[in-house]
């Protein structure tokens, strides 16, 4: 429901660059916020000044909406602010600048999502956006500074304001105007066929925003090529970019293994599954829209294939501090999922890392160690249930279905007991972690309390 | 566990509309209306789901098209599903039984009830129409519009549904309840004789294994009698009547059937002749009977001789420096121990009903037959008894004071809290049952008076677990600030919190797990 009410006012003004997707201390507010907030005051006032449709109005209140979501969403922690992540990202853009010296970079701005959802938007008002869960899918630099090269291109291209545009243009056209105000004056069907023309008008929009995605490929793919990174890497990024269209969420955790204890031992109805109203695998819904025809982007397959036709060389990928990069991501990315008590998420992607090796960092201990204490402390509150999504029974992603499942199955006493025999049992391997010892500190009060 | 942000009627298809929000002409051309929503719940009052009903389209000057979307438990929705009716056709009634779910419709110009039927695979099932006749009609679409039809669709597990109410025979208006089978097994229906100067109702208790039992009350004034029938489920027929007795009045108020197949009625007895609906209880009682209608146990507490022992009674069941007691709810866990949920209440003055009537015959007017009374609802009662029904334990759970004026002045303080308890103005909400794990929630709104600090709403649940009562409670930020909290039904061992931002005109909504320590 989140998803349709955030994600269609988007397509408005947003090219989600490849599909869809969502943070050691992490700074959510620039140091500099005031001056960043009037940059974009002044790039939002210039594009004002440019809008030449003749319903300039309509348009210009979508650029505020626009504009006003960005300034929420900067105040709202959306975004982190990080100087190693910021410092690699522009060595990388600065290379693609350097390649390509037509690209009208002045006043871009480009910003890091905390999401763990892999994903990159150009919103049109020389604003950009990367989700950290796009660092931690992609495999090394070359696939990154491609997708960097896709967003610019929509910008290039203009493809978000044209967007708005040619929108507000047919909105206001004769003819559709014509037609809305004949169904309004109908006494009967009246929703039946305004729900039939607006999915029309809907999957007219969406088809163009398919075709904008492949111009924004081969533009970017022109970008990318002049610089010295792997052609072929275009496509396996749009490769990994489609793989996770079904399923984001890959690694199936091994809870009953990773947090059983001697001294706790684990119990099977801790994952008991709920049953629903209907036993189904989708929503059946009398109303649904073609799928196909909903899709934002075109089909993996056929990008790669229209890639191809440019004939990508095949070269090899230097080794850089791509992997190093990643981690410190997966660090930044754990940390602003605790502090936005997304629990959900920072338990799976840290046990995902503990059961993946043995002889992991510390950190990931730590945070387990945290994750419980955070937990049971939120529980206690009543406040557990506003940060972690509702556990569905019609959701593909049944890796983070079941970490959701396995929350709401705790009580608080499970949730106290866990995350203290968890401690005691990693004791010896996150000691130094400050973050260890306060949560087990925490964890071993609530216990002897009890 | 979940969290929803979403403006209030738009959980349906309608995402659509916000994004044509640009043009106003654009989002104009649909005209579908919210007629209302609420939970589907089971037999353990365990929250199933939740329904939202809308009128969608004019088909013509007759139909309409409508549609119902159904939410799960987490608030995922899980199914739209559309059927045209006639103008004017509202929902009455909603029920799940692990088989199917069914909800129950008014027509209100065929004046007819209309059963509608979606399987597990949310498949619409042939409907069921039931031609009412108009005195029918009259009173269940009054009760309805007033929001005061009680429910009449009761599940039965992995069975059917019970649907229950009034029909016309031999131009007497009589109670029936008719079983509509979801398992294939056969259609029943039973109909209870018209009994001349007094009002009949059927109230079901519960549906369990095989059997239905349900009570009737026959009511004249204060004067009340009681008969309980327990029925089989599967067939329809009776499998045996108590009828009420007046040398040894009871106000039944719960059943169940016991692990060894037996049914066990629980509730208050009276003295010989007393009117149930006006005089003090004696105590409470729990009668076991075998399949076959044979009463195999009778244990019986009494206020005077078993609770006096644990707090000091002052008459019958007036106790010292408590007042009296109202039983909600009585439930038995797995190890047979009886649990009866109560409030505490004690009848006293007015003092802004007493103004007022002074304020009023001072001007001269009219006499003031309300309000110089009102019902003062204090803490929650938890009474523990064994499998013997011998009062074990008494617990005290401090809630605020809460005053409701009395409806009349007149009567008994046990004939008011009966008219309170009519109008949900004691603070116990509902108790839910978790067999599976052999809990219970007891669930009540507190408004705690602080020191020190701003008074404060609650939502308090007493639980029983492993053999305890513990107590969890959520406070609910300030009625008179911009975000208006009310706390909903939930799944079992939740409760659903309603967040309302009046400036904003949206609604969150979160499942909160009650706590156990």
């Amino acid at each position: 429901m989140i998803k349709k009410i955030v994600v269609i006012p988007i397509l408005f003004f947003c090219f989600f660059g490849y599909s869809q997707k969502d943070s050691l201390s992490v700074a959510f507010e620039p140091k500099n916020l005031d001056s960043l907030v009037k940059v974009l005051d002044l790039v939002y006032e210039g594009q004002l000044a440019s809008i030449e449709n003749k319903n300039r109005k309509q348009v210009k209140r979508i650029y505020k909406q626009r504009h006003e979501d960005l300034v929420e969403m900067l105040n709202d922690s959306i975004f982190i602010f990080d100087h190693k992540l910021e410092s690699y990202q522009n060595s990388i853009l600065q290379k693609i600048y350097d390649a390509n010296p037509e690209i009208d970079k002045e006043d871009f701005k480009f910003l890091f999502n905390r999401s763990v959802i892999p994903n990159a938007a150009c919103f049109g008002d020389k604003t950009f956006m990367v989700n950290l869960g796009l660092i931690s899918l992609l495999e090394n630099e070359d696939q990154y500074a491609f997708i960097l090269c896709h967003e610019i291109a929509h910008y290039q291209l203009n493809h978000v304001n044209q967007s708005i545009d040619d929108r507000i243009t047919k909105l206001n056209s004769k003819q559709v105007l014509s037609e809305a105000r004949e169904i309004k004056r109908k006494k009967y069907g009246r929703t039946t066929e305004g729900m039939s023309f607006l999915k029309d008008l809907t999957f007219d929009f969406l088809k163009h925003n398919r075709e904008v995605e492949i111009q924004a490929d081969s533009l970017g793919f022109q970008y990318f090529r002049k610089t010295k990174y792997s052609e072929i890497e275009s496509q396996r990024s749009l490769k990994l970019l489609g793989e996770i269209e079904e399923v984001i969420f890959k690694d199936s955790i091994r809870l009953s293994e990773v947090l059983n204890f001697e001294t706790y031992p684990f119990k099977k109805y801790w994952l008991n599954k709920e049953k629903s109203l209907f036993d189904i695998k989708e929503k059946v819904d009398d109303y649904e829209w073609d799928k196909d025809s909903l899709k934002t982007h075109p089909d993996t397959d056929l990008r790669i294939l229209s890639l191809n036709k440019l004939k990508p060389q095949e070269s090899n990928v230097k080794k850089g501090v791509f992997s190093e990069i990643q981690k410190y991501t997966n660090y930044k990315t754990i940390n602003a999922l605790i502090d936005m008590n997304q629990l959900d998420f920072a338990l799976y992607y840290s046990l995902s890392k503990i059961q993946e090796n043995n002889k992991v960092t510390p950190f990931y201990y730590s945070k387990v160690a945290q994750i419980f204490a955070k937990m049971y402390d939120l529980r206690k509150n009543h406040k557990l249930g506003k940060s972690i999504p509702a556990i569905s029974t019609l959701t593909k992603e049944k890796n983070i279905n079941e970490i959701r499942q396995f929350i709401n199955n705790l009580e608080l006493k499970n949730i106290r007991k866990i995350g203290y025999a968890f401690c005691l049992k990693h004791e010896e391997i996150a000691k130094e972690e400050t973050d260890f010892q306060n949560a087990f500190e925490e964890l071993k009060q609530l216990n002897n309390k009890q | 566990m979940m969290n929803k942000k979403t403006l209030i009627t738009i959980m349906f298809v309608f995402a659509i509309t916000i994004s044509w929000s640009q043009s106003k002409t654009i989002t104009n051309i649909l005209n579908f209306k919210m007629q209302n929503s609420g939970a589907i719940m089971d037999n353990n009052n365990d929250v199933d789901g939740y329904y939202m009903f809308y009128q969608v389209d004019k088909v013509n000057r007759k139909e309409r098209e409508y549609a119902i979307n159904f939410l799960d438990q987490n608030l995922n929705d899980v199914a739209t599903k559309k059927f045209i009716e006639r103008k004017g056709t509202r929902l009455l009634s909603t029920s799940f039984n692990n088989q199917a779910t069914m909800l129950a419709f008014l027509n209100v110009k065929e004046k007819q009830l209309v059963l509608k039927t979606f399987d597990k695979q949310a498949n619409e099932k042939d409907d069921v129409v039931i031609q009412l006749d108009k005195k029918v009609y009259r009173t269940i679409n009054i009760l309805s519009l007033q929001g005061m039809l009680p429910n009449i669709l009761f599940p039965v597990d992995n069975k059917g549904f019970i649907l229950n109410y009034k029909t016309i025979k031999d131009k007497k208006v009589i109670n029936k309840v008719a079983f509509y089978p979801t398992n294939g097994g056969d259609y029943w229906e039973k109909e209870f004789d018209f009994v001349k100067g007094k009002i009949q109702t059927i109230i079901p208790l519960t549906t369990k294994d095989d059997y239905f039992i349900l009570v009737e009350s026959l009511a004249r004034g204060t004067k009340v009698n009681i008969n309980t029938n327990v029925i089989n489920v599967n067939t329809g027929k009776e499998i045996f009547v108590s009828l009420y007795d007046v040398n040894e009045p009871k106000l039944i108020s719960n059943s169940f059937i016991t692990p060894e197949g037996n049914i066990a009625i629980l509730g208050q007895y009276y003295e010989a002749n007393a009117k149930i609906a006006k005089h003090e209880s004696l105590g409470l009682f729990v009668t076991t009977y075998s399949p076959d209608g044979k009463v195999i146990s009778e244990s019986k507490m009494s206020w005077a001789v078993d609770v006096n022992a644990k707090l000091k009674i002052r008459r019958n069941s007036k106790m010292e420096d408590v007042g009296y007691i109202f039983f909600h709810d009585i439930i038995r866990t797995r190890a047979g121990d009886y649990y009866a949920i109560g409030e505490q209440y004690k009848k006293t003055a007015n003092a802004g009903g007493i103004a007022l009537g002074v304020l009023s015959a001072a001007l001269g007017g009219g006499v003031q037959t309300t309000g110089y009374t009102q019902l003062t609802i204090k803490d929650a009662y938890v009474f523990k008894f064994n499998k013997d029904f011998q009062l074990k334990d008494i617990e005290v759970f401090e809630k605020g004071k809460s005053r409701v004026p009395n409806l009349y002045d007149f009567g008994s303080p046990q004939l008011n809290a009966f008219q309170i308890k009519a109008v949900g103005g004691f603070d116990y909400v509902f108790s839910q049952i978790d067999e599976e794990k052999d809990r219970f929630y007891a669930n009540f709104v507190d408004y705690e008076r602080l020191k020190d600090e701003n008074n404060k709403f609650a939502f308090k649940t007493i639980i029983h677990d492993e053999g305890e009562l513990s107590e969890d409670k959520i406070y609910l930020p300030n009625r008179r600030r911009k975000v208006i909290t009310r706390p909903l039904p939930g799944k079992l061992g939740h409760v659903l919190i309603f967040e309302y931002n009046r400036k904003e005109k949206s609604a969150y909504l979160h499942l909160e797990k009650l706590n156990i320590e």
